[in-house]
């Protein structure tokens, strides 16, 4: 009988001491085939897949799902044929307590790894024939300016791949590569918040990730529009009361939310920040009622209105109550130093947590806002 | 601004060099009398004479050595060329005398000597007549290489080598003897080294030299159709090359052909892309590619001939490849 391969924790960190197996990705004494993926094996880094290096049937599980087990040690067994299959001290389902022997030598494993977002989706479409690497070596083929700015920006090409994105790669899929990492971070931050036992991968990331999406939208019609309410029905109307309603409606429209709206906002002058005002659904009020939320209303957006100051955005620093939305004034005139505002833009831009939105939906309340800012008339009416 | 031929352009440069400095003389085959069999010359003669417009017998390395040695000694010779096929015949006066004597004299030595002659294809002068071979000349250390690509940059670039204390070879395009463009009617001249960017664009560079500038025009409008934004650039010079201009259009487009009517193999077109290779590799987002002239001798068959260079919409289709992202080559 031929030797049994051991399946062993592989080290998939320079400084790694231990790994958590996520899940076995072969039922117990199924048949596995040298290069398709065994384990699913989590370090403080990110889950990675790790393929089987050996052709046979796995066999005598020692590790479970979630054991924390140390690097090298053996979690089970490739046999060469079905007969020599044994049930291991663990079932592939069955928590279990993690492994007694440790085999601290085995600092490095021939395990092969490939970094795979943490889904399964992504761990699906990873093993898609249709997007083995095109250099048989391995080697991801990209421009040279995408690695550059792929390295400038941190980000790991490997996530195109694991999501069968066709190669080469050019400048042109930084974007598609940027929304993938955001939703691998989105992934890892929903399992942290739902996992207590997320042990080594606390710390890896501090809170949810961060989202920020920005349009530009010709000024012109809401200054027409707030003129002829002005001229023509008397109603002097302040700026903020237009975008408040325009930015719960965008919201409702994106999110269709069960309770009230509540938005809090606030105008920065020349003396820094207005009192913020706390409104509910605004979007469902007159232009000229400013519905205010009861005290301790829990807001659903903060609006900040630039438009009065020099800035052009604001970026928060720290977490977010809700998503932010700034709206500022990008005029032409001024940079000219010219009176004619016919080529002013506002700048709309949305900063947000991703536990707070979706991208669709982020995307959804920019959009919508533009829409609506670009088109007053049609959405009050 | 007035419209003029490249061949009028050449003949008033020459004709204003001429008055300016009585050092200046033209020498060569059918200067004089036929004023060159492309009628770049006529009306010379009959302005300055037979000694400072000399026609000479068929003898290219003869008058070229006399040329070479009445530079060394205070003249301003301008070597008229009638081919450019038949600088093999002058390679060593102009390589290995011309180009290195003021190297190997320390400096006692000048030689103030202007090589006009021409180069392209499509006109139905078979392999012997039809070649361009700059890149012969641009490999030589000691020599300028100026390529007019209009009747503008004719006049401009033929005055400063003109007055160049150096050995410059000019090539000109024996099919745009007869192609206008503005030339204005006083003074100019335009220095070498200094690259033209003909149109501007985003999205990849098209580095032209000659008569490729206009095929890199043409391309740019079948892209710009499409909504491709080429960026055309003219260096003017090939040596010198003004290297950063072709760079900063690189580095802001990541993508680039060089089109050059000389044979693709060891040429130009592999020697700008090399560089731009070297030094704008982190900016790239596309190979850069080389269009030159087939590697075979030019064929007298039209049909056959045409398909030898490149043309606007070859230019156009790979340029739509790069700009596409597509794999050229596994």
């Amino acid at each position: 009988m031929a030797k049994p391969h051991e399946v062993i924790m592989p080290a998939l960190g320079m400084a790694q001491e231990t790994g958590i197996l996520v899940r076995w990705l072969v039922e117990p004494g199924a048949a596995v085939t040298k290069g398709s993926p065994l384990i699913e094996v989590e370090t403080d880094k990110a889950v990675q897949e790790v393929e089987a290096q050996a052709d046979g049937f796995l066999s005598d599980l020692r590790a479970g799902a979630g054991d924390e087990v140390p690097v090298g040690e053996v979690i089970g067994l490739i046999v060469a044929a079905a007969g020599d299959v044994t049930e291991g001290s663990e079932a592939a389902e069955v928590e279990a307590e993690p492994a007694a022997v440790t085999n601290a030598a085995a600092q490095n494993t021939q395990e092969e790894t490939h970094v795979s977002a943490k889904s399964d989706t992504n761990i699906k479409s990873a093993h898609n024939d249709a997007i083995r690497p095109l250099d048989p070596s391995g080697r991801i083929l990209a421009s040279p300016k995408l690695r550059r700015m792929a390295d400038d920006a941190g980000l790991d090409l490997a996530l195109l791949v694991a999501h069968g994105h066709p190669q080469p790669y050019h400048a042109a899929d930084l974007d598609l590569l940027r929304q993938l990492t955001q939703a691998a971070a989105e992934d890892l931050a929903a399992d942290q918040a739902a996992g207590p036992a997320a042990g080594p991968a606390a710390g890896a990331t501090s809170g949810p990730a961060l989202g920020h999406i920005s349009a530009r939208v010709p000024a012109a019609p809401c200054d027409g529009f707030l003129a002829r309410m002005r001229e023509d029905a008397g109603l002097d109307l302040a700026p903020m009361a237009l975008w408040v309603s325009f930015a719960a409606s965008a919201l409702r429209a994106a999110t269709a939310p069960e309770g009230p709206l509540v938005v809090t906002a606030a105008v920065l002058g020349p003396e820094g920040f207005a009192p913020t005002t706390t409104l509910s659904n605004p979007d469902l009020a007159r232009l000229s009622v400013q519905p205010e939320a009861p005290e301790g209303a829990t807001p659903s957006l903060i609006l900040r209105d630039l438009t009065a100051s020099a800035l052009t955005g604001l970026r928060p620093a720290g977490g977010l109550a809700a998503p932010m939305l700034t709206l500022a004034r990008d005029s032409i005139g001024d940079r000219n130093g010219g009176s004619n505002s016919d080529g002013d833009s506002l700048l709309v831009a949305l900063d947000y947590a991703v536990d707070q939105l979706d991208e669709d939906a982020a995307l959804a309340v920019i959009t919508g806002l533009a829409a609506r800012l670009a088109d007053p008339l049609t959405y009050l009416v | 601004m007035r419209e003029i031929t490249l061949s009028k352009a050449v003949n008033e440069a020459i004709a204003e060099e001429m008055r300016r400095d009585p050092c200046v003389f033209v020498i060569g085959e059918d200067v004089a009398e036929a004023g060159t069999p492309f009628k770049v010359l006529s009306g010379l003669v009959e302005e300055f004479g037979t000694d400072r417009i000399i026609d000479t017998p068929i003898s290219e390395p003869g008058f070229m050595g006399l040329a070479v040695g009445s530079a060394m000694t205070g003249m301003r010779p301008i070597v008229d060329l009638m081919f450019g096929d038949f600088l093999f015949l002058v390679m060593d006066q102009l390589c290995n005398q011309a180009a290195k004597t003021h190297y190997m004299s320390g400096g006692k030595l000048s030689v103030p000597l202007v090589l006009r002659t021409n180069l392209g294809a499509t006109r139905r002068s078979a392999a012997q007549h039809s070649q361009s071979l700059h890149a012969l000349v641009a490999h030589i250390p000691g020599l300028k290489v100026a390529m007019p690509s209009s009747a503008y940059e004719a006049k401009g670039l033929m005055k400063t080598a003109i007055r160049d204390n150096n050995p410059v070879v000019i090539f000109e395009d024996k099919l745009m003897y007869q192609d206008k463009a503005g030339v204005p009617e006083e003074e100019y001249l335009i220095p070498f080294g200094v690259a033209n960017i003909k149109r501007e664009g985003t999205d990849i560079t098209l580095i032209g030299t000659s008569s490729m500038v206009q095929v890199a025009e043409k391309a740019a409008l079948i892209l710009e159709a499409e909504g491709i934004s080429a960026e055309v650039i003219d260096p003017r010079t090939i040596v010198p090359l003004d290297e950063a201009t072709l760079l900063a259009s690189v580095r802001k487009t990541s993508r680039a052909i060089v089109i050059d009517e000389g044979h693709q193999s060891y040429g130009i077109t592999g020697e700008i892309a090399s560089r731009l290779n070297e030094k704008a590799f982190y900016h790239l987002d596309a190979p850069v590619c080389r269009m030159g002239a087939m590697d075979v001798p030019v064929p007298f068959s039209p049909a056959l001939e045409d398909l030898t260079v490149p043309t606007p919409e070859g230019v156009a289709t790979l340029a739509r490849r790069l700009v596409a992202g597509e794999m050229l080559h596994g």
